[in-house]
């Protein structure tokens, strides 16, 4: 296989061995990213949140969709995919979504940090992600700057399980992140909600009436 | 029901294929429904009341039934009539086709085999709609569902698109979304039938594109409903109305179809003309609209 190092972002976990990378190292946090890409031996690294347990499938299916940055599908603990981990899709181009759902992908604006292949090279030709400034959004953040030189895309072949839910972003964070305009309007305010709606009273009132 | 002897114990399958006038582009139709990989159990022709030698070219043509109608009922009246004589045949999926729609031969194949392998099991599969060129029509655009980022990544993970509404040009409608959901509307005569119809369905049910099956709408340009100024944006006027007062669509996307309305309308008045007419189209359309609506 493909040299990979893997990069696991808080605590180390069982499910975080490295499972098939080359080498492996552990970061606190998103901030010292590109200081490990610095370290790492290898052409790709694979980024890996401490809470994902990735399965045997998992980093084979990335390295084979490896074109440009590659992301697996992060499911919760009942096997549904965690949509709030999920990023945004590139929904405005409707061939480019064609053309990848037949290879089984799917093009990304930004996404979380769950479980991402990237090449070293691009790590290291961006600005790292600055979670000081964007707290729970500074991996979709990054992302985005990311995938706008480099296009990222969802693999929804390659899995990983969540161990638990993602924080609930501040609306400190949120009123950063959406200084960026990196979201679009309906985004920014489904954000806005959900950092605003903490008990999900405003969701299921919403939905009750035939808003989504 | 009626089976073809190659499909055994399969889903059975009825395409429908509407026509007026046009009894070269249905030849061709018809063609392309004769070679496919995996042929349909039966092809029902609607004709609607054609005077163009229709009748006499399907006469000659062994393989499909003809259903004349004794005058044109438009698009949308041909495939209310065909969508519910094969349902009442008992089909299984009922395929709707255009009469300048050419499928390509592994189309319906590979449609049955979207809808076996779709996460959930799907009211309403639908082929990606090419034009001449291999782009995809603007007037068949794929209408997907991106917001639903989790059942979205599922479909795509079967190689599935989710979507939330589809064309009459090559799309399968089970026949339990008809028990469901009812018919189309026969009385839009034409354009936006198809748009109501299967986002009636699709706002509680699944549906998918299946992006390797394939139909090339053969239109002489590569027009959509905007585009195409044949006197006909009337009914896209009053049709968009009879559906955003339907219950096709949820609240926020009613705001959204409504703005594309708008949008739509101030386009073509720009561009037209003779300003004068298109004025007089668009407040016919929007006074119909306005009226009463099929329910």
């Amino acid at each position: 296989m493909t040299e990979v190092t893997s990069i696991v972002i808080g605590s180390a976990s069982a499910g975080s061995d490295a499972m098939g990378a080359a080498d492996g190292m552990s970061i606190p946090s998103v901030g010292g990213l590109r200081d490990a890409a610095e370290r790492a031996a290898s052409e790709l690294v694979w980024i890996l949140d401490a809470a994902a347990m990735p399965n045997d499938e998992t980093l084979p299916a990335l390295v084979a969709a490896h074109g440009g940055p590659v992301a697996s599908l992060p499911l919760g603990p009942d096997g549904q995919p965690f949509e709030c981990l999920l990023g945004r899709f590139t929904d405005d181009d409707p061939p480019a979504l064609v053309h990848a759902a037949l290879h089984r992908r799917i093009p990304l604006r930004h996404t979380s940090v769950v479980s991402l292949l990237i090449s070293r090279a691009t790590v290291l030709a961006n600005d790292p992600p600055d979670p000081a400034l964007y707290g729970t959004y500074a991996g979709s953040e990054w992302t985005a700057r990311v995938f706008a030189g480099d296009r990222g895309e969802l693999v929804p072949e390659s899995v990983v399980k969540v161990s638990r839910r993602p924080p609930v972003p501040s609306l400190a964070d949120f009123a950063r992140m959406s200084r960026t305009r990196i979201w679009g309007r309906g985004e920014t305010l489904r954000e806005l909600h959900r950092s605003v709606d903490r008990a999900g009273v405003l969701g299921r009132f919403a939905a009750a009436r035939g808003f989504d | 029901v009626q089976r073809h002897p190659a499909n055994g114990n399969a889903p059975t399958v009825c395409a429908v294929v509407v026509t007026y006038n046009r009894r070269d582009l249905l030849e061709r139709c018809l063609d392309c429904l004769d070679s496919q990989t995996r042929p349909p159990d039966l092809i029902l022709v609607i004709d609607n009341a054609s005077t163009d030698g229709t009748a006499e070219a399907l006469a000659g043509r062994e393989g499909c039934e003809v259903l004349t109608l004794d005058e044109n009922l438009g698009g949308a009246g041909g495939f209310e009539q065909g969508l519910t004589a094969a349902y009442e045949r008992g089909f299984d999926w009922i395929w709707l086709l255009d009469d300048d729609t050419f499928a390509e031969t592994p189309c319906l194949e590979r449609l049955l085999a979207g809808a076996a392998r779709a996460p959930r099991s799907p009211s309403i599969v639908s082929s990606i709609v090419r034009w001449r060129d291999g782009s995809l029509h603007p007037m068949n655009r794929p209408w997907l569902r991106p917001n639903l980022r989790a059942e979205f990544a599922q479909g795509v993970a079967a190689g599935l698109l989710l979507m939330r509404a589809a064309t009459f040009v090559s799309t399968m409608i089970h026949r339990r979304a008809v028990e469901r959901y009812g018919k189309p509307h026969g009385e839009y005569f034409i354009w936006i039938d198809d748009i109501e119809y299967t986002a009636r369905i699709l706002r509680r049910e699944p549906g998918y594109i299946v992006p390797d099956s394939v139909a090339v709408h053969w239109t002489e340009r590569a027009y959509d409903t905007l585009a195409d100024t044949r006197g006909r944006f009337y009914y896209k006027v009053r049709n968009q109305l009879w559906t955003l007062r339907g219950s096709s669509f949820t609240v926020s996307e009613r705001v959204r179809y409504g703005t594309t309305l708008a949008r739509g309308v101030r386009t073509y008045l720009r561009e037209s003309d003779g300003r004068g007419e298109a004025a007089r189209v668009v407040v016919r359309g929007l006074r119909d609209g306005l009226g009463k609506a099929p329910r």
